[in-house]
This record gives structure tokens, sequence and C-alpha cells, in this order.
């Protein structure tokens, strides 16, 4: 089973609780859930999560801003960060991984493959 | 006497002003409480049934396992529209076969009596929901059916669009065009209902996809339906390309005559034409920009542009004489854009145009109607320069 950290910020109520049952299930991951991109931010920027996953339409700061300081940023330069959104057009889908998300995941989505594509990405790390 | 009756009239106003304010302040806090009571409610039913709703997904595996589910839910009508709220919101997140076992759920008996006699009540209100949760289920049957068609001439638009809404889900293409036809016919049904009904008729009909386009013709050669009904029919069309209308659109425009009536069907066909790229209407948009109405000419310009060729746009560049302003702005600005054909387009233009002007300068006694043509010269240089000018500082903003 894998481990690690998670950072999940997601304002929507039933994807947190979601996502935090599969990684309860699934994998040995320590959750921590927010719900507010700023805060968000804050606490990654203090810690030093394996895995990030970033709804793009976020409260205080969007998703896409939220990666782009990440990634400009020595420390999180390679962590590993899934967009998760219900924004489905290509060029949103591009412009996540211009800005180098590792993964994009579309909403509505299937757990097992949600699983599958975080078992994937953490492997490969 | 007199004193006394003013007395108890003022006395009586006050009572009454008393008893309705008495009346407003119970009834704003019977309603905050009320309000209160709900929330709250919601919260605690929220909790309760998200964990059970979230482990049946992940342990059913047949239809019966959602009765297990269903058991625990008070027949209630808050608490059926609230679980309905959480499959709802469920389902945007969940896809494949996490979605099929919440609609074991959705479509389960309990709901699906309890929606039955709302559809079937004279409440708009009880109609609605039915409608939504028919809409969302996707179950319909031919009782169903009939009342659902007979909805869709309800006084209430709501109610009527809903109702379209949920007749989409048949499995009967012709009830489903004429579903449409009907709906189409409502003079209070808005643009936006009927881009939606449109895109359902043709999302759900991709099994008989060849019968759904010919449904979709048989929409703009009906009579009865309204002009800005069929504009709406061809900008969709247009719109999610489909391609295998390119034909019909052209005979159809080759039908339509030239109105004032007609006009904005005219131009939404053109300007179908025009993002189809069918080639073969080349010929037919030419012989409408001769047409005295510049909105008509302006997207024959567009239309003429996209469909690309050396013959389309050296017909454009000779309509740069054209006596309205506006389209020959449209054209400058289309031939602008395009550095290669446009550029050498222009250039020839201006070439010719300028011998033309040196013989003027030349001759001893230039014709009186000249000076307005040279006029047109002028202005259509000027155009020219303005909008290269433009250009440039779009693509060099430093220099601005």
């Amino acid at each position: 089973m894998l481990k690690g950290n998670v950072v999940v910020i997601e304002d929507d109520e039933i994807t947190g609780i979601l996502i935090k049952r599969i990684f309860e299930r699934e994998f040995k991951f320590n959750f921590v859930l927010f719900r507010n991109g700023l805060e968000g931010l804050e606490y990654i920027q203090n810690n030093s999560p394996s895995l990030i996953i970033l709804d793009i339409m976020l409260p205080g700061k969007n998703g896409f801003e939220i990666l782009k300081e990440l990634r400009e940023s020595e420390a999180h330069k390679n962590t590993k960060i899934i967009l998760l959104s219900a924004k489905s057009n290509s060029s949103d889908i591009e412009r996540g991984f211009d800005l180098s998300a590792d993964e994009y995941i579309t909403k509505p989505f299937q757990q097992q493959e949600f699983v599958v594509r975080i078992r994937k990405l953490m492997r490969a790390s | 006497m007199y004193l006394s009756l003013t007395y108890q009239t003022v006395l009586l106003l006050l009572m009454l002003l008393l008893t309705t304010f008495l009346y407003l302040l119970v009834y704003t806090f019977w309603t905050r409480a009320k309000k209160k009571y709900w929330s709250r409610y919601k919260v605690k039913f929220r909790a309760m049934f998200m964990p059970l709703i979230l482990d049946y997904i992940e342990t059913a595996n047949r239809q019966s396992d959602a009765d297990d589910v269903i058991k625990k839910l008070t027949r209630r009508n808050e608490d059926i529209v609230l679980f309905l709220e959480i499959l709802d919101e469920i389902t945007e997140i969940l896809n494949g076969d996490d979605r099929k076992k919440l609609n074991w759920l959705i479509k389960h008996a309990l709901f699906d009596r309890f929606y039955r006699k709302k559809l079937y009540s004279n409440s708009v209100n009880a109609q609605l929901l039915a409608c939504v949760y028919y809409s969302k289920s996707g179950y319909l049957n031919r009782k169903m059916t009939v009342r659902l068609i007979s909805l869709i001439s309800s006084r209430n638009t709501k109610v009527a669009y809903a109702s379209a809404k949920v007749l989409q889900n048949s499995t009967n293409e012709y009830i489903r065009l004429n579903t449409l036809k009907s709906f189409f016919k409502r003079p209070d049904a808005s643009s936006m209902m009927i881009g939606e009904l449109l895109h359902l008729f043709h999302q759900n009909a991709d099994k008989i996809y060849q019968m759904s386009g010919i449904l979709l013709k048989q929409l703009l050669l009906q009579k009865d339906i309204p002009k800005d009904r069929k504009q709406l029919v061809i900008d969709y069309i247009a719109y999610h390309n489909l391609y295998e209308y390119s034909l019909f659109l052209r005979n159809y425009l080759q039908t339509v005559l030239y109105r004032f009536e007609n006009k904005s069907l005219i131009v939404s066909l053109i300007n179908a034409l025009g993002e189809l790229r069918v080639k073969e209407a080349g010929t037919l948009i030419r012989s409408y920009s001769t047409i005295q109405n510049a909105e008509i000419r302006i997207c024959c310009v567009e239309a003429l542009n996209q469909l690309g060729g050396s013959d389309n746009l050296s017909f454009i560049t000779g309509m740069l004489l054209d006596i309205e302003f506006d389209v020959r702005k449209r054209i400058i600005q289309t031939l602008v854009q395009d550095p290669d054909n446009g550029h050498l387009l222009l250039e020839k233009f201006m070439l010719t145009y300028l011998k033309f002007v040196s013989k003027v300068w030349t001759s001893e006694l230039p014709p009186n109607d000249m000076l307005v043509f040279i006029n047109k010269l002028r202005s259509i240089t000027t155009g020219i320069r303005i909008t290269s000018a433009n250009k440039a500082l779009h693509f060099n903003p430093v220099q601005k």
C-alpha cells in the first residue's frame, strides 16, 4: 500500500468526502482537506505533501493560480499535483498541463479509475 | 361627540397597526425558526444518508441492493426530495459503474410512485418536480407520455418546457420530433429553451442518427414553424458542425425568397454555409451579395471568405466599390487578415485604381460624376491604411 501525505483542496463537500473515503480505503495516506484555496496553499507551503489534489474553481485562489505558484517555488517543483475539475474543455486541460500538472481528472469520474491513476502516478515518482 | 369619534378612529388605527406589527414579528420569527430547523435537519439528514449511499456504491452488486438503503428512508415528502438531492449531487461526481448503481437508487419504485402522483396533480410546482425527476431518471412509459404530451400545451411555460425535456428521453423519434414541433410553436418559448431541446433531441439520437438528421430537416421544411425557431435550428447545425446538412442547407437557401421578413433566416443560412465550408454554395452566396441589404452583403463577405478559393476572394475584392461603408469596411478587414491572397488582391486593386486616378488627373475635362467615385476610392484607401495600421499595432504593441 502506498504511503505519504495528501492535501486536497476542494470546495465541494461531497467530492471531499468521496476522495477522503477513497484514500482511507485504498492508500495509507495522511489526508488533509481544505475548502479554501488560500488556506490550502498556506498549508502546503509550510508542509511537504507527497501528493496534492486541486480543484480549479475555488474560493480564495483558483487551482491554476495555486498550481502556478507551487511550480514556481523550488520546494514544490517536483511534488505530484493532480487537477480535479468538472471543467472538461480541452483549453482548460491544456492550460493545466501547460502549468505542469501531473494529471488532470475530470468530473464525473469512476472511483476505480481514479485509484488506478493515482497509484500509477505515485509509483512513477 | 366629535372628539370622541376622532379619538375612537385613532385608537382603532393604532390597534390595527399594532396587530399588523405583532403579526409580522411573529411571522418573521416563525419563518426564521422554520428555516433554521430545516437547515439543521438537512445537515443531519445528509450526515446520515451520505455514508449510507457511499457504502452502497462500494458494496452493491445488484439492483435489489438499493432496497436496503431505501428501507431506511421515511416516506415524508421532504426526506424524499432531500435524498434525491444528494443522489443528484453524487451523480455529478461519479461515472461508470458507480453511476449505474446510483441509477438503481434513482429509478427505485418508491420515487416513481411518489413523482407519478405529482405528475398527475394540478399543482404547477408538483408537475415541475415530477418532470425534473423523470428527465433525470429517464423513465418513461406510454401512459406518462400521454400525460407529458398534454402538459406541453400547459399555460405555464416552465411546465411545458420541463415536459418537453422529459419527452426527449423517449425512444420513439416521432414523439420527440412532435414534441419539438409543438414546443417551437409556443410564442413564450425562449431561444435558450429551444437550444437545449434541440441539443437533447440530437444528442440522444446517436443510435438513429440518420433518422434524426431527416427529422431536423423536417423541422426546417415545416411551414407552421416560426422563422426565428428555424433560425435557431440552422444556428445549431452550424455551431455543432453538422456537415451532413451542408447540401440540404444550400438547397434550402435556394427556396427562401428574399423578402424583408426572411432576412434573418437568409443571414443564418449564409452564415451556416460559410461556417460549414460548403464550397458548392459559393455561386449561390455570390448571387445573394447583390441584394440591396447591407446585413446580407456583410454576411456574404464573411461566408465567401470562409469558403476561400481565388474565385470567392476576387469576388469579394470586386465588392470593394460597394455603396455601403460597413460592407467596404468588412471587406477590407477580411482581406487585410489574409496575408497571402488577401494582400495580393488589395495590392492589385490599389494599383488598378491608382492608374485610373492618374488618368483622371491628366485628362483635361474629367466627367462630373468622377468626383463621387474618387471620394469612394479615397475612403477605401483610407480604410486599408487604418486597418493595416491597426493590424501592425496589434502584432507589435510596443510601438503604441
